[in-house]
């Protein structure tokens, strides 16, 4: 692939830009220590590090909006000095941040050419719509330029925020996490928008600390520790994972960690036929049935979207939904969440700072926020301050909360050091379940492998833990069993033996069900007749794939079998018109033999999670 | 570029206990001074006006005595809206709270609910004062349901239920309880009355003349058990929750439609008491004007107090002080005057608690410091 022909930089090609000895320092903190940073155009750079590493800061130096202490930004070959983003712009530079800054109710033009010079005062929006949609093909971007904002997806508003800044004549173009935000699919279409910028010559800088998108999307990447480059301007292609996160934190960081040897315990937590409307009033969630054992961590897979959290929000007590969800022999649908917190249950939120905290209280207000009725905290109705502060700063030193004191506001507290907070007030009530959900999203690669730790710990000492997280590699690192949701249902639960990356990605895009899950439905479910949008059916010729094998059949066939079947399933079908996206990876004249189709399979559904197992 | 400039910038560190007590004083005493210089433009002696302000306020036992009859309900009231605004409900409606309290208690004495000859006085005000807090927790109660159960915004409810006990106060007092066609009723039996100290000017000389009555000790009390409730109850933990993060209440566990209502009947039951202190300490019946916008006083007091319940009690002497001393001065509309820019200013006055002061000077190289930007 593409990252995989790293661009030959010959040293007379002018960098467009050229950060040399920059020295940022805020009061008491140096956020950059002598950093160098070079781009040329046509290249994709990832800037790679750890939260607070100084990337966010160097990027905001090179768009104008701090002023470096010392050092100098030189942009096509001239030192520039910016006072402004404004000034940035002007020079070509341009930055697509995390949070969007879009006018909801405006139409995409409308927000492309606000704050513009031009138009001065009469606006005729057809000729700026022509001039959108031109830009936007021009750079193979799918847009509706009269669309308007709330219409649009997350990715689609990312678009927009990228022809506001190519609008502006930008060619540097700097991109803070960019994924984030985004469904894996959406990240796809990113990375493909973004390859096709950089060859029209334009200079892309890459935010992330993902590892595997970094690898997939960069042409060479630099890398800061601690306001240091580790790196610099290092080719990706030849850097293994491991050399890449030691390089980050500076250490090896362990990738596999263990399974559990033990066979898990009792059933804890049951649901039975669950379903439950989004906030949109939608179905969201369809009969679903699971079980859940003491000592076992359940990986829930599935693209963003499709009723994961809908699912957790059921559990926990904050959505109301049909059927029966029983923890420890009670049913604990529709009841509040007090009442399931009173049950043992613990719950990881996956929004830290608009659930999971109380941003403008102390660290401890916020670490009692679950157990402030009990004792010593609390005696009848008095609350014991004094306790809670002395239980916050138990809970500081044991979960290693950075921060002055526990009086510190929670919306002081960086990323990591929240999560930290809140897996302290989750964990330690010693719950008998936890519900986790994107326990690591967000937080560097040396505090994911701390949560990680703490959960296996967990679910060493019995707990049960409900993990719910896009990040496939997670899953499969720590899950006993992965259940794969797909439209509000659950389309198979696998064990960590049969589970591989494949049968899962084909799953999570809804091109594979495997009836078995824990209990037989009472109620068959109907079959599934709704077409699933195009671009999440990697198959589209697949003819509707039966949906129940008999029963006996589910028992003796392992999943392989049921794959393999699927691909002849496949074969058999007459392919209609392919799409035209696929049409480039597929051999014109010839049929496809077995290998080749399901390697063109994999590849569109797994993107870049293929090469990697491919190359193993 | 050559002058040395003054930059603000945002502070970064926690802001010292001392500086909000200073900055409040401050802006206090810059209003003063703003004052002083309008008065002085338009010709006046604002030394003078300041004294007699002073004097009509302090200067004698009498005259301090009123400025505590004043603060009673705005203490009172105060707590109520300090109590709304923690949960961050909007609390406007104290006015009407205010007023069915006092329609309330004054059942009492004109139905009369009791015997008003054989009934101890101290049970008679027992039931006023339980009647006066019901009144403005029913009516508290009416836009926390709305705001609980259908979301409807809190504001507008608690603005416009404020007009309506007006109108319903105004047919009792004119139709059904009128004190001779006047629009007041008569006057209520001793019975009804707070104790005063004026009542005791046998035992003590000093006291005769002296309106001031025990409605303020009702003030001080419902401090104390204000600030136990915020400070030291698990009640007043899930408020400041609810009020920093419903969503995070939710998750924790809290009740935030229950919560919503009790605080809403809370807050009301406060000023309804205020209500029964006003009627039943000082107007001893039941008229259309018993409130010099209390209600409304009371939002601004609580605002200025920074939602703390002792310093409500500072703050409601203060504005009881401009009352009065608004009877010294003609036109008296100076007071006001004052309150205006004394709220002004220590709303402003905030700004010194986020951001800080620097002087840039030139030619010496400053290390650059460098805001930080919330993404």
């Amino acid at each position: 692939m593409s990252n995989t022909e790293a661009k030959a930089i010959s040293p007379n090609v002018e960098p467009s830009v050229d950060l040399r000895d920059i020295v940022l320092r805020f009061p008491g903190v140096l956020a950059n220590d002598h950093v160098n940073f070079k781009m040329y155009p046509g290249e994709i750079h990832a800037l790679l590090g750890e939260n607070g590493a100084g990337k966010s800061s160097l990027m905001n130096v090179l768009i104008g909006l701090y002023r470096p202490t010392s050092g100098q930004i030189i942009i096509h070959g001239k030192e520039q000095s910016f006072n402004s983003p404004k000034d940035a712009i002007a020079k070509g530079i341009g930055m697509v941040h995390q949070h969007f800054m879009l006018v909801q109710s405006q139409s995409v033009t409308e927000n492309i050419i606000l704050g513009l010079d031009q138009p001065r005062f009469f606006l005729n929006l057809k000729k700026y719509d022509e001039e959108v949609r031109a830009l936007a093909e021009s750079v193979g971007v799918n847009i509706d330029p009269t669309a308007k904002i709330w219409q649009l997806s997350v990715g689609e508003q990312q678009r927009v925020e990228i022809l506001k800044i190519l609008y502006r004549g930008a060619d540097i173009l700097i991109m803070d996490e960019p994924t984030a935000v985004l469904a894996p699919q959406e990240a796809d279409e990113l990375i493909e928008t973004l390859r096709g910028m950089a060859t029209q010559g334009k200079s892309i800088a890459f935010i992330s600390h993902k590892l595997n998108e970094v690898q997939a999307v960069a042409d060479r990447l630099t890398i800061l520790q601690r306001g240091k480059v580790t790196a610099e301007g290092v080719p990706v292609e030849g850097m293994s994972r491991e050399q890449l996160a030691t390089l980050m934190v500076g250490r090896e960081v362990i990738f596999n960690q263990r399974r559990s040897d033990k066979e898990p315990g009792e059933v804890i937590l049951t649901l039975e036929n669950v379903s439950a409307l989004n906030n949109k009033n939608l179905p969201a969630l369809r009969n679903v049935n699971l079980e859940l054992r003491h000592g076992e961590i359940l990986g829930i897979a599935g693209v963003a979207g499709n009723g994961q959290s809908e699912l957790v929000e059921c559990v926990t007590g904050l959505r109301s939904c049909q059927g029966k969800i029983i923890l420890n022999g009670e049913n604990i649908a529709n009841k509040s969440p007090r009442f399931s917190i009173a049950q043992g249950l613990s719950h990881i939120p996956e929004d830290r700072i608009g659930v999971g905290s109380a941003p403008n209280l102390s660290i401890t207000k916020n670490v009692i926020m679950k157990n402030y009725r009990e004792k010593p905290i609390s005696d009848h109705w008095r609350l014991d301050y004094k306790a809670a502060k002395h239980h916050a700063e138990e809970l500081k030193d044991a979960y290693d909360i950075i921060a002055p004191d526990v009086d510190t506001q929670a919306r002081k507290l960086s990323g990591g050091n929240l999560q930290k907070l809140i897996l302290a007030r989750e964990l330690s009530s010693v719950p008998q379940i936890l519900v986790a959900m994107q326990p690591t999203r967000g937080l560097d690669v040396g505090a994911i492998e701390g949560v990680q730790e703490l959960l296996i710990n967990r679910r060493d000492e019995g707990c049960a833990i409900l993990l719910v997280s896009e990040e496939l590699d997670e899953l499969m690192r720590l899950s006993d069993r992965i259940a794969v949701m797909y439209e509000g249902e659950i389309v198979g639960v696998l064990d960590d033996k049969e589970a591989d990356i494949q049968t899962i990605g084909l799953m999570m895009t809804g091109s594979l069900r495997l009836d078995k899950t824990d209990k037989q439905h009472e109620t068959p479910l109907p079959p599934q007749t709704k077409e699933a949008p195009e671009e999440k059916t990697a198959l589209k010729m697949a003819t509707p794939i039966e949906p129940k094998l008999e029963q006996e059949e589910v028992s003796k066939t392992t999943v392989e079998e049921r794959v393999e079947k699927f691909f002849e399933e496949i074969e058999a079908a007459e392919p209609e018109q392919p799409e035209p996206s696929l049409e480039k990876l597929q051999a014109p004249d010839r049929p496809l033999t077995d290998e080749e189709e399901k390697a063109r399979v994999l590849r569109k559904v797994l993107g870049d999670k293929y090469q990697e197992d491919g190359k193993q | 570029m050559s002058l040395p400039r003054i930059t603000l910038v945002r502070r970064t560190e926690d802001v010292p206990k001392w500086l909000p007590l200073v900055t409040t004083l401050g802006a206090v005493v810059l209003a003063f001074v703003i004052g002083a210089i309008i008065l002085a433009s338009i010709g006046a002696n604002p030394s003078y006006i300041y004294s007699s302000f002073f004097r009509g306020a302090f200067g004698s036992l009498g005259s301090f005595s009123d400025v505590l009859v004043k603060a009673s309900p705005l203490i009172l009231i105060g707590l109520g809206c300090s109590l709304a605004f923690k949960m961050k409900l909007w609390n406007i409606g104290a006015e009407g709270q205010f007023f069915m309290g006092a329609f309330m208690a004054s059942l009492v004495p004109l139905v009369p609910l009791v015997p008003l000859d054989t009934t101890p006085k101290f049970f008679v005000l027992l039931l006023m004062a339980l009647l006066g807090m019901i009144g403005g927790a029913l009516y508290g109660f009416i836009p926390g349901f709305l705001k609980a159960k259908f979301n409807i915004n809190e504001i507008i409810v608690t603005l416009m239920l404020n007009y309506i006990v007006v109108f319903w106060n105004n047919y009792w007092i004119f139709g059904k309880w009128s004190d001779s066609g006047f629009q007041m009723t008569k006057t209520f039996p001793k019975v009804a009355w707070l104790p005063r100290l004026a009542d005791y000017a046998t035992q003590v000389k000093a006291f005769s003349g002296i309106t001031l009555h025990a409605g303020v000790l009702f003030g001080l009390i419902a401090a104390l058990i204000v600030y136990i409730i915020l400070n030291h109850s698990n009640w007043g933990y899930m408020i400041n929750l609810i009020g920093d993060n419903p969503r995070a209440a939710r998750y924790a566990g809290a009740d935030i439609a229950k919560n919503t209502i009790l605080v809403f009947m809370l807050s009301g039951a406060l000023a309804g008491l205020a209500g029964m202190v006003e009627v039943s300490g000082v107007v001893h019946r039941l008229q259309e004007r018993i409130s010099t916008s209390y209600g409304f006083s009371g939002v601004i007091v609580a605002w200025l107090a920074k939602l703390n319940p002792w310093a409500v009690i500072v703050v409601s002497i203060l504005f009881g002080a401009l009352i009065v001393a608004s009877r010294e001065i003609q036109p008296s509309g100076i007071s006001f005057l004052l309150q205006g820019i004394i709220l002004f200013l220590v709303i402003s006055s905030d700004v010194l608690l986020k951001y800080k002061f620097q002087i840039v000077r030139p030619g010496k190289k400053v290390e650059t410091v460098n805001e930080e930007v919330a993404a």
